[in-house]
């Protein structure tokens, strides 16, 4: 008798389940892993929009990584990419954390309010820029009228042209963006918050603020952690959204945005690549970090 | 019985995809930046009259939007499927002949075969190759740009039209009163648009400024420069708050918040308000608009800046049918072409001229202005095209932003003009 005609229920359904990852494992490979690889190999040669796509283009060793180190604006976007993410990311979870207390418990016209909150998350994030934009113009916006009328201002400040405001700007469009995201995920765990504890925070007279202290946010921990993990990577990324608001003028030019500049405005592919991968170490160090202490994985 | 069903069946799929192969077309990728709906539907009935005159060439229009046309190109490099015949802008143009991507043989015999004489010459020096001394890309389109300005405003104040720095600068003074939300001009100075260099090099220009000498070596720190610098940030100050670009200039004009402001001819439609999305809530804009494309500088010298739009024939395609079709793009579907956006596309064929001004918009303003914009071709000048040499490098100092990078440091106070004009020649330095 052929051996492999004795193999038990058990290697057969493990011999099962290898064809049913194929598939998946093939996307994840042909769309995440191989550009990614291709990209470390872009960023140590030098290639031009003349040599893309075929072989010989020549190997430069870590001088894209010099020059973009070197880079005048290197230090400026690196700065500027630290403060937008964290800020914004944190700025989410603050708004995404009030949301979700809010609607944790039953109201007339929550659902209506829950859906509302969604929106931001939602809306195409052109419209939703452009409308920022109309807003903040400095001579015919909305804001720029309101403050001018309550006397808050004395001439129009165009806040996405100055250095501090449009910064300021770009982070509170972020969280706004993004804060239905952290709320929904919150809500989730909130709701499974027995209430036992909250009954006995109670007992030992606990009042809202420390009942929240003490029992809300450990309970929280770990999905606020996630959380921030997730979007710090997400926002460590994020070209469209400064690129539509700012197109990265006073200060707000971000590491994604001087990729995009290098690969596509000046077609030099190696400094694009290099530039990115600077972005992946950074969040790579940062993650491995956080991922050890904060989350106690 | 079995055996001669697959038979039959096997036969009859070998006929088929044999007679597929016969009648295989050869097709011709068109990569088109008009892609405006209207636009597309006139390109896609020129394409349908040509592949009736040609039956064996099938044209297949693909729309791409113009700022993402160094991001589709990459991409069709990398996969070894560029199109046969793209509609680039002169910037690209440089960039795509030294890289080998543009087939100049190609060009120029369409050119040829059309009759060079029948171009303007000022079109024609503009896409000399950097390699080969023949044409790199066949001009189609172009325009010159300049100040768009309220000649009803400047005539009840007695001020002539903005021609030279100094009449430019008092007249932007004069208008601008911020209280009432009055500006006197608009020009670029978003850091991270293309049109803060379109406006500043004009400007450049009439200062002899031209970035690169004809030898191509960089001559961005001269004291010319930084006068150039100071007077574009001190005329800054007459414009509305913030950062501002071709779509502030056109908001502000057509509300009448402006009275001068920089744009090519495209803004025509606007102005006569022939474009339903923008309300003209001036009266009779387009009557009481003139057009001033040249700027004297102060030392006498006359400048103009202007693009031109080119048809680029690759390497690696169908040529014979892409030459086809790019002369039947400049031949009976010219005028056509022109009217997708009359105003924004003056012709480069000599012959063509007299039919292009027949249309609407033309009549809507002074006969002055028309004249201008038609004779514009000529009087095109461009850094890094001079005298029949291109300087390649001048597609990374736009792609850089350097110039618009630089006017933001200064306009914030960060720099001087003095340190302006080192910053951009190190930096121009840095990018070869």
């Amino acid at each position: 008798m052929p051996k492999d005609k004795l193999l038990t229920l058990k290697q057969r359904e493990a011999r099962l389940a290898y064809w049913f990852v194929i598939p998946t494992f093939i996307i994840v490979f042909g769309l995440v892993i191989y550009p990614a690889l291709f990209n470390i190999w872009i960023s140590f040669h030098e290639v031009t929009l003349g040599n893309l796509g075929e072989s010989g283009a020549p190997f430069v060793g870590l001088n894209n990584y010099i020059r973009v180190a070197k880079d005048f604006l290197f230090r400026d976007a690196l700065r500027a990419t630290i403060i937008y993410s964290f800020s914004g990311s944190i700025f989410s979870i603050a708004l995404g954390l009030s949301a979700s207390l809010l609607l944790n418990r039953k109201f007339k016209g929550r659902g209506l309010v829950r859906a509302i909150f969604l929106f931001s998350y939602i809306a195409p994030v052109v419209s939703v820029a452009f409308i920022w934009k109309w807003l903040l113009n400095p001579v015919n916006g909305v804001v720029s009228w309101a403050m001018m009328s309550s006397n808050i201002w004395s001439k129009p400040i165009a806040m996405l042209s100055q250095r501090g405001w449009a910064m300021l700007i770009v982070i509170l469009f972020q969280g706004w963006r993004y804060f239905p995201f952290a709320m929904l995920m919150i809500l989730a765990q909130l709701q499974a918050i027995p209430d036992e504890l909250y009954e006995a925070a109670d007992i030992d007279g606990a009042g809202v603020i420390k009942k929240f202290f003490y029992v809300t946010l450990p309970e929280l921990r770990y999905v606020l952690g996630t959380l921030f993990l997730l979007r710090l990577m997400w926002t460590f990324n994020k070209f469209d959204d400064i690129y539509l608001l700012t197109s990265g003028s006073a200060g707000t030019k971000v590491l994604p945005v001087l990729t995009y500049e290098f690969s596509f405005g000046m077609n030099h592919f190696g400094l694009g690549s290099a530039t990115s991968m600077f972005l992946f170490m950074i969040l790579g160090v940062f993650m491995i970090f956080y991922i050890k202490y904060a989350l106690d994985w | 019985m079995k055996k001669s069903i697959i038979l039959l069946l096997i036969l009859m799929m070998v006929f088929t995809i044999s007679i597929f192969s016969f009648a295989q077309k050869t097709v011709v990728e068109f990569w088109t930046t008009d892609n405006e709906k209207s636009r597309v539907d006139v390109q896609e009935e020129l394409a349908q009259k040509f592949m009736q005159l040609n039956p064996e060439i099938e044209v297949k229009v693909i729309p791409v939007d113009e700022p993402d046309i160094p991001t589709k190109l990459a991409t069709a490099k990398a996969a070894g499927r560029l199109p046969d015949v793209g509609r680039f802008g002169l910037e690209y143009v440089a960039g795509f002949a030294l890289d080998e991507l543009l087939d100049a043989k190609a060009a120029t015999t369409a050119i040829a075969d059309m009759g060079y004489t029948s171009f303007f010459k000022g079109a024609l020096d503009l896409v000399l190759s950097p390699v080969d001394g023949t044409w790199a890309a066949v001009p189609i389109d172009g325009w010159v740009q300049g100040i768009w300005y309220r000649k009803d405003l400047f005539e009840e104040k007695g001020l002539d039209a903005p021609t030279s720095w100094d009449k430019i600068m008092g007249a932007a003074k004069a208008f601008y009163e911020p209280s009432k939300a009055m500006y006197g001009i608009v020009i670029g100075t978003d850091p991270g648009q293309v049109y803060t260099q379109q406006v500043f090099e004009p400007f450049a220009l009439s200062n002899g400024v031209t970035a690169f000498d004809k030898d191509g070596n960089i001559v961005m720190n001269t004291p010319q420069m930084v006068e150039t610098l100071d007077y574009y940030t001190k005329l800054a100050a007459y414009g509305p708050p913030g950062a501002t670009y071709w779509r502030e200039a056109r908001q502000y004009y057509i509300v009448g918040q402006a009275a001068m402001m920089f744009y090519s001819p495209y803004i025509m439609d606007d102005i006569a308000g022939l474009v339903e999305d923008y309300k003209v809530t001036v009266t009779d804009l387009a009557k009481n608009t003139g057009f001033a494309p040249i700027i004297e500088g102060p030392s006498g010298i006359k400048a103009s800046y202007g693009q031109l739009v080119t048809l680029g024939i690759f390497k690696g395609a169908n040529t014979d049918a892409a030459i086809k079709w790019v002369q039947y793009l400049l031949g009976p579907g010219y005028v056509d072409i022109l009217y997708m956006s009359p105003g924004g596309k003056v012709p480069v064929r000599k012959g063509v001229v007299s039919e292009w001004l027949k249309h609407k918009v033309f009549s809507l303003y002074d006969p002055k202005v028309v004249a201008d914009v038609a004779g514009g071709m000529d009087l095109i000048q461009r850094w890094g095209f001079m005298d029949g040499k291109i300087v390649p490098l001048v597609s990374d100092v736009y792609g850089r932003k350097l110039i618009p990078i630089v006017v933001e440091k200064i306009l914030t106070g960060d720099i001087s003009p003095e340190q302006g004009a080192a910053w951009l020649q190190e930096q121009t330095e840095a990018l070869q």
